[in-house]
């Protein structure tokens, strides 16, 4: 043939641009915190003062959080935060007489719970 | 979507300008006098001048502290495109053909023959493809270290210095150094993947330097592919060779490494000096045999552009055309002192003269690679020093390239050696001598005017690495003896091709044979064949299962982008490289050095007494409560801490020093008050 050339490389330009789609869209999607549909995390807004207001965000299914904040296992506050997918939401905390107490911030979500903490 | 779709083509626009313009304008100022290359050849060898261009360009604009910017590397391939475009049109002979005689005959594949090609390269794809699938959310260790580098130049538009800070406890208090070179590193591992993300604007946390690596794997399927055509071109098997190896790299033993498990680790030093070294030794190959100063002259720009890439390869590289050289005279000492002329004729021309001077001035003046400057060469020489620069077990290479290929490979061998001590008239049994030549009569053996290169180059080649990779003491060479046998999956690939073809090419010579003779050897070849087949396609599937964690890797992410925001530069981080996912992406989200975060290393590395002088990475993580441990917080100042939730958390709960800030399913952080 005489322009086999041509077609091989054709035809591996083409392969090549067909599979670079097909893996960056798998990556787009797998990297999406949101793809799994079981991810969530939370934390604290200022890690390194003594401010316990903390936030949920959530890449999972449930949208139904809730909280309880413990003063060395004692439990001071509690609450219910409503999180869609893809939101996050901050929760602001004022508790007194913290000093010297492990103050201790469990969240729960319908099949799984977190917690952080502050040694005060 | 249309974010996706307009950042994908951003993506190919960027690939082609980086890793086909500039080398296309090139190789068409190199074909001034004459044309060289069929159409195939010159788009392989245009990738690979392309990435040999833009490490050229990228280095002259950090050495003139010209900012490395997306517009500044854009301009600098335009204008070095343009000057190629302007020699080339400007002094291009009117003799020159447009096709060149390749293209004719050579290059020129009937219709099964081009069918059987595209059917080989979509296997190829589709294999690679389907592994890369699990690996694509970047996690890999190695791609991490090195996309670093690659972010450090998109980030700050110059050349990196390789350096990093480490661990003292030799002092007291113990303390962090200042910055240490490192020569781990070559400057064209990292600046082709620079050149890209500044172009499309795509970050290094991204699918883009797998998907290159990609590229690069397949790039390197034709190379082979064209140098097996040139290797065996007065053979006249040529094509059934060269389509042979594209069978054996390509569809089967495609995942093993260093093809798919390299592209998905990152490995790319090797992936690239895979590509680089087969056009290197394909230009030496055709200078020598076509006595040409101008593919010398390449052959030596692809040397430059090896020894600019991995220090490795080039070694390799090194002891492979030494040995060329020297198997080539050996074996034609009657013409010995004939070729030495010629090719100092050759070496002492124009062409190769300017260019020899322009790779030294730009070594001495621009960049001088790391591993000089740091004489990190005198390292891997003498004896092994590190646990598997050994020597691997004679089982061990067989595996490392695959059995049925070694076997195969051993056949061609025996061939090989076969008709070259024919040729000389070495065998002394006639009768062995005449079925021989009866047999493999195709092999055109070539007169004593030109050496046997179809020969000499692929087993010199394998005899390297086979040497330096199983009796690595016999040279004092001190590398790893398994990244080196992962080289020889080339050579032994095209022995494997050469034998296969050869061997189901006795049927034409033998059609005198009884045809019971003839079905009795038929059945075992076939089933010989069948067992190569099921093999390769075997080490395939064993290879093709990935634990899958791009979770894993999105916690880890998510966790470091959220500490990124939280971290004053006053703040040190601690991470882990043995329980977490994806760690040393970790520090492409602070930007603050190589080894920030500073992090436990795999534990052999603080026994081996090489690799890790402390222990304070070690302790920080495993025993944050002893009194050594809580001494090498305080002394370095390190206040956070990024670790797997599931093994390393309890020892930083029951510690009441640390708070826990941060928490997700795989990853918490916890931070360590009056640190200082």
């Amino acid at each position: 043939m005489k322009n086999s050339s041509n077609i091989i490389i054709a035809s591996l330009v083409a392969l090549f641009v067909l599979s670079a789609a097909f893996l960056a869209y798998t990556e787009t999607k797998q990297s999406n915190p949101d793809y799994s549909r079981n991810l969530w995390m939370t934390y604290f807004n200022d890690p390194k003062s003594q401010d316990l207001s903390f936030t949920i965000e959530n890449h999972s299914a449930s949208s139904s959080f809730r909280w309880e904040v413990f003063a060395d296992k004692v439990s001071v506050a509690k609450g219910d935060a409503n999180v869609k997918l893809d939101e996050k939401k901050s929760i602001s905390l004022s508790i007194n007489d913290t000093a010297g107490k492990k103050i201790l911030i469990k969240i729960t979500a319908e099949n799984s719970s977190k917690e952080i903490y502050k040694n005060l | 979507m249309f974010p996706f779709i307009t950042q994908l083509i951003a993506f190919y626009v960027a690939l082609a300008l980086v890793l086909l313009v500039p080398g296309y304008f090139l190789l068409k100022a190199i074909e001034l006098k004459k044309t060289y290359f069929s159409k195939l050849e010159f788009f392989v060898v245009s990738f690979g001048l392309s990435i040999f261009s833009v490490d050229i360009l990228m280095l002259l604009l950090g050495a003139l502290k010209i900012p490395i910017t997306r517009w500044s590397l854009v301009l600098a391939i335009a204008i070095f495109s343009v000057a190629c475009f302007g020699i080339s049109h400007k002094f291009k002979s009117t003799k020159n053909k447009k096709e060149s005689d390749a293209d004719k005959q050579l290059f020129s594949f009937g219709k099964n023959q081009t069918t059987l090609i595209l059917l080989l390269l979509l296997l190829s794809v589709f294999i690679r493809t389907a592994y890369l699938q699990s690996t694509i959310v970047p996690s890999a260790t190695d791609l991490g270290h090195h996309m670093f580098w690659s972010n450090m130049i998109v980030q700050n538009g110059i050349i990196p210095n390789y350096q990093q800070q480490n661990v003292i406890t030799t002092t007291n208090p113990y303390s962090i150094s200042a910055p240490i070179n490192i020569s781990d590193f070559i400057i064209g591992e990292h600046l082709v993947f620079a050149a890209i993300s500044l172009i499309s604007g795509i970050s290094v946390i991204s699918y883009f330097p797998i998907v290159t690596l990609l590229l690069i794997n397949l790039m390197t399927l034709l190379a082979i592919f064209i140098f097996v055509l040139r290797l065996f071109e007065n053979d006249g098997q040529a094509k059934n060779i060269a389509a042979a190896s594209l069978f054996i790299l390509g569809p089967i033993f495609a995942i093993a490494p260093p093809q798919a498990k390299f592209i998905g680790g990152g490995v790319i030093g090797n992936i690239i000096g895979n590509l680089l070294l087969p056009l290197t030794l394909y230009f030496f190959l055709r200078a020598m045999r076509e006595k040409d100063k101008v593919l010398l002259m390449t052959a030596i720009i692809f040397s430059m552009s090896l020894f600019y890439t991995h220090h490795l390869t080039g070694f390799l590289f090194l002891f492979t055309i030494i040995l060329i050289i020297f198997s080539t005279l050996i074996s034609n000492l009657r013409s010995a002192r004939l070729l030495l002329g010629e090719w100092m004729r050759m070496f002492f021309s124009l062409p190769v003269v300017t260019f020899s001077a322009f790779a030294a001035i730009f070594a001495l003046t621009v960049y001088t690679p790391t591993y000089i400057t740091n004489k990190a060469v005198s390292t891997v020489v003498g004896s092994a020093s590190k646990s598997g620069h050994g020597g691997l077990s004679l089982t061990d290479f067989k595996f490392t390239v695959g059995e049925p290929r070694m076997m195969l490979a051993i056949v061609a061998i025996l061939i090989m050696l076969a008709i070259f001590f024919s040729k000389k008239g070495l065998v002394i049994l006639s009768s062995v001598k005449q079925g021989f030549r009866k047999y493999f009569s195709s092999a055109n053996i070539q007169g004593l005017s030109q050496p046997a290169y179809h020969l000499i180059f692929p087993l010199s080649w394998l005899a390297v690495l086979f040497i330096i990779s199983v009796y690595p003491s016999i040279i004092r060479i001190d590398i790893p003896s398994g990244r080196v046998g992962n080289y020889a999956t080339y050579p032994v690939a095209i022995l494997a091709a050469y034998a296969l073809i050869k061997v189901l090419a006795i049927k034409r010579a033998d059609d005198d044979a009884s045809p019971i003779k003839y079905r009795f050897f038929f059945s075992v070849f076939a089933l010989l064949f069948a067992y190569f087949v099921a093999s390769g396609f075997y080490d395939n599937g064993q290879n093709m299962y990935v634990a899958a964690t791009p979770q894993k890797t999105v916690e880890t992410f998510r966790a470091a982008d959220w500490l990124s925001g939280k971290l004053s530069t006053s703040d040190i981080l601690m991470s882990d490289h043995i329980n977490m996912t994806a760690d040393t992406w970790v520090k492409i989200f602070f930007m603050r050095g190589y080894n920030f975060p500073f992090y436990r290393a795999n534990l052999d590395r603080y026994d081996n007494g090489i690799d890790r002088q402390e222990k304070c990475t070690l302790n920080m993580i495993s025993t944050p409560s002893t009194a050594e441990g809580a001494k090498c917080f305080i002394d370095l100042g390190v206040n956070f801490v990024m670790v797997n939730k599931k093994t390393d958390s309890a020892q930083f709960q029951k510690n009441f020093s640390f708070w826990q800030v941060y928490s997700s399913d795989d990853i918490e952080a916890y931070y360590r008050p009056n640190s200082n």
